[in-house]
């Protein structure tokens, strides 16, 4: 039976408690910016981390592009030639660095062989060469047709077939044409076999007592996991898509109540906690996409060799769980042909992010090891 | 596949699995979900408003830190509302102690009739009566939120607060006593103003 002070109290309380039932008051902003700025990076951050990488190592790509790309020359007035091997024709300062003016036209050769002064060397190249052209051309009369209208380039030289026959024989909007974004850019593909290793970190705050953990052997199908990957390379920076099949096997107790003491000594003894054996077979398949970078290794000291350093964002498709992954791979180029090139080396993944269980018992990080092989189409 | 689904957590279920998943948007759904109900318990258990925006401020970051150990989600609304009043008890955990265990605040001269405390509480302005409360020292004031409000049983006090569950009950007659004594000052404050401008 309750004291006539329990009543009281109970009385009190029920009215307090209505009183400040739904009892809500305002928050400043601060509060917010405050806890937030304590919890530090969020895994979004991630995201968007991932995300503007991507962005700027593809702005790069197309910058780089663009900064190599030739940069056409005027020839003469409304005419552009390209430079980007050598020049069909020298152009007005390659004659005049040579000697050669404007003002100083050919246009009498036997008179010019007998001219006292001596001709430049330049001249005399362009002419030997003249002369060879003239013959084929002579030949080969219906070349003409592909050549540029040799009255829009602006130099005082006699129309003799020989010389035009020296522009490119390409039409000129042709060669105009830039080196697009995807110039120079290769198909890679590569596979490899890992062993998955874990590092495990039990939670204290967990309500299960874990205990005796026991990984699987270092080589075992038990931890046997794949990965494949598909993307593009350029200028030794790759994108990549990638598909990793990740298993990871362990087997663990948690603690009974009941202990075993065994004695060891006189009065000494050793106690252990009986547990439940519990299996963890993690079957992950991971899908990702990654970005990495190729160092070739000097051809003195490691011919064929190249060093690959990445980084791989993978989303876990049935947990949800994203994984960030640091790679590193040393592979030799074993074959090349003229369309594609196989290296194979070791290959070694860390994730930057651990995974958790059910029940929070405890986390785990893996790492895998293993050999990779790859083709790069050319 | 979707790298940037944007999730809505339409359950709380959702919405702790988020949280628990470190998710920058599911926590701050959380946030305004709580914010203001748990300021108001902060109100309730410090004595300045500032001192409440400690509490709920440490208060959310323990929760986003601990949020891993929930395994039944429903189960958060009370979870939440313990981390806040153990932030707040530990806020004031020395003075709080200290008083409990060595002061003995005598209320002297008469005070009035407990139903007439309970008719003064309920109408009363919630704001008054949270200054009233406010007003009082930290032990009692920490003891009767735990147990006439937050419905805490003196074992369980005892047990938080670490002292003797005799301690717990005394400190809360003693806390209950003086809490009448002031509403009862605030009433004759009220009738006195309300007389004049009468």
């Amino acid at each position: 039976m309750k004291s006539p002070e329990e009543k009281a109290d109970n009385e009190l309380g029920k009215t307090l408690r209505d009183k400040f039932a739904g009892f809500n008051a305002p928050v400043k902003d601060q509060v917010r910016v405050n806890v937030f700025a304590a919890l530090g990076r969020s895994s979004d951050r991630y995201y968007w981390i991932f995300a503007v990488t991507f962005l700027l190592i593809l702005g790069g790509l197309f910058v780089a592009d663009r900064l190599e790309s030739p940069k056409p020359k005027m020839v003469g007035p409304g005419r552009m030639l390209p430079t980007n091997g050598k020049p069909a024709f020298d152009n007005e300062k390659t004659f005049a660095a040579k000697g050669i003016t404007e003002s100083a036209p050919i246009t009498d050769r036997s008179k010019q062989k007998e001219s006292a002064v001596p001709k430049p060397i330049a001249m005399q190249e362009i002419e030997s060469v003249a002369e060879q052209k003239k013959i084929e051309s002579l030949a080969q009369p219906a070349e003409l047709e592909f050549l540029v209208p040799i009255d829009s380039v602006n130099l005082h030289i006699d129309l003799d077939p020989a010389r035009i026959a020296l522009l490119p024989e390409k039409a000129p909007s042709d060669s105009m044409q830039k080196p697009g974004l995807l110039h120079g850019v290769k198909g890679i593909f590569s596979a490899s076999v890992l062993q998955t290793f874990q590092f495990v970190h039990l939670s204290q705050a967990a309500s299960d007592r874990v205990q005796n953990f026991q990984f699987a052997p270092a080589l075992s199908s038990k931890s046997l996991s794949y990965r494949m990957t598909a993307g593009i390379e350029k200028k030794h920076t790759q994108l990549l898509l990638s598909y990793t099949y990740l298993r990871n096997w362990s087997t663990f107790e948690i603690g009974t109540n009941q202990l075993v003491a065994t004695r060891i000594g006189e009065r000494q003894y050793t106690v252990r906690r009986i547990g439940e054996a519990h299996v963890a077979d993690d079957r992950s398949h991971l899908i990702g996409i990654g970005v990495r970078q190729s160092f070739t290794m000097a051809k003195h000291i490691l011919r064929n060799y190249a060093l690959h350093v990445g980084l791989d964002y993978t989303r876990e498709l049935t947990k949800r769980e994203n994984l960030l992954w640091g790679n590193v791979a040393f592979t030799r180029q074993v074959y090349e042909s003229a369309r594609n090139q196989f290296v194979i080396g070791p290959y070694f993944q860390y994730s930057f992010m651990e995974r958790k269980v059910e029940g929070h018992s405890w986390k785990w990080r893996p790492y895998q090891v293993g050999i990779s092989l790859g083709m790069k189409l050319k | 596949m979707k790298f940037f689904k944007r999730r809505d957590y339409a359950s709380l279920t959702q919405l702790v699995e988020g949280c628990q998943r470190e998710e920058r948007r599911a926590q701050n759904i959380f946030y305004d979900r709580y914010k203001n109900n748990l300021k108001g318990v902060c109100l309730r258990y410090a004595k300045t408003e500032a001192e409440a925006d400690d509490i709920l401020q440490e208060a959310f970051i323990r929760i986003f830190k601990n949020i891993q150990q929930i395994k039944q989600p429903e189960s958060v609304d009370s979870w939440v509302k313990s981390v806040v009043i153990r932030t707040a008890i530990n806020y004031y955990h020395s003075t709080t102690k200290k008083e409990l265990l060595h002061s003995s605040i005598e209320v002297s001269g008469e005070i009035m009739e407990t139903s007439d405390a309970f008719r003064m509480i309920e109408q009363l302005d919630t704001g008054l009566l949270l200054a009233v409360i406010s007003s009082l020292p930290d032990g009692y004031r920490t003891i009767i939120n735990m147990h006439l409000i937050d419905g805490y049983s003196h074992p369980e006090i005892a047990q938080i607060l670490s002292i003797a569950e005799g301690t717990s009950k005394s400190q809360l007659q003693r806390g209950r006593t003086l809490l009448i004594k002031r509403l009862q000052g605030l009433g004759v404050e009220s009738y006195e103003v309300t007389g004049r401008k009468s």
